[in-house]
């Protein structure tokens, strides 16, 4: 399970489409694996999320590809944002599936996310990756997940995790 | 090479009478495009669960049947090598019916994604009940188990 909105420092509640994309990002900001990747979203609604990654060559494979993981980094951030807007920041990813269709090549990743169904408990997200090249995108992955509430409290010492001093 | 909507439908339809179980189902093909396919069924009583809803399975033949089809349209005789299936909510019926669309179509492999849905009896009330993601494979016949002889 990965972990992705649980527990934040909870700045104001966000209310205009701005302040929404700032909160995203802020989350962003203290998640080091997001970080370490270079993940930033540039709009997220209720709705849809849009995450970019600049493709450096530290994020390629042997081929000089995308590495799959990282593409599937992509889908489970959008996947599990998604997920928050619609359940509330305090989610987990329960599962997800991927399927890989290209090669991704360029210079830049795009995640586009959405919501499908949500419930009380769940939420079922889509996500698709393009890859930029360009400035024309190419659909080279596309991933369905399920989100759950978390009751799980934050792990102790998650503040040394994010790199601050207890 | 064009999109012959005429021959995929006849291929779909003559696939459809000449498969058991899909005739079992009751399915009937409604719409065909190039890469497209919405297929219904009938939520008979013998199709539900315990609590007299659709079962999984039901969803899950029309997900996998659907995404088999759309792909079909497109690449021939083809199989269903895997699907992951979400399980929206409870599908009540009467109709029961799924939309499937290619959205890449390579040499080796399909991805279909397909969505079923639950309604019927008020019209533009159906409800989403199943969303599905699935590679459909082309089906090459194997040329040794073809020339093979029974060994009796």
């Amino acid at each position: 399970m990965s972990q992705t909105a649980a527990s934040q420092p909870t700045p104001a509640q966000p209310t205009s489409p701005a302040e929404m994309l700032a909160y995203a990002n802020s989350v962003i900001a203290i998640q080091t694996f997001s970080t370490l990747v270079g993940a930033q979203f540039t709009s997220i609604t209720a709705t849809e999320a849009v995450l970019h990654v600049p493709l450096r060559g530290d994020l390629r494979q042997h081929h000089g590809f995308a590495h799959g993981g990282l593409i599937a980094t992509m889908a489970d951030i959008g996947l599990t944002f998604m997920g928050a807007m619609a359940l509330g920041p305090n989610v987990l990813t329960s599962e997800y599936k991927i399927n890989f269709l290209r090669p991704g090549t360029g210079n830049e990743l795009v995640a586009r996310s959405s919501v499908i169904s949500s419930s009380r408990r769940q939420a079922v997200t889509r996500c698709d990756i393009f890859a930029v090249k360009g400035g024309e995108e190419k659909l080279v992955a596309t991933a369905l997940g399920t989100i759950v509430k978390s009751e799980a409290e934050p792990v102790k010492g998650a503040e040394m995790l994010r790199g601050e001093n207890p | 090479m064009t999109f012959d909507l005429a021959a995929a439908r006849a291929r779909l339809e003559a696939s459809r009478s000449r498969s058991a179980f899909t005739s079992f189902m009751g399915t009937r093909l409604r719409q065909v495009g190039e890469g497209v396919v919405e297929i219904e069924i009938d939520l008979k009583a013998p199709l539900t669960q315990q609590h007299g809803t659709a079962h999984g399975a039901v969803i899950g033949y029309l997900a996998d049947t659907a995404s088999a089809w759309a792909a079909a349209t497109v690449a021939g005789d083809v199989v269903t090598a895997e699907y992951k299936l979400n399980l929206l909510a409870p599908a009540h019926g009467p109709l029961l019916w799924a939309r499937a669309e290619v959205i890449r179509s390579g040499r080796s492999q399909l991805i279909v994604r397909a969505d079923v849905f639950s309604g019927g009896s008020v019209p533009g009330q159906d409800q989403l009940v199943g969303a599905c993601l699935a590679t459909i494979v082309p089906f090459r016949r194997n040329s040794r188990s073809t020339q093979e002889k029974p060994s009796e």
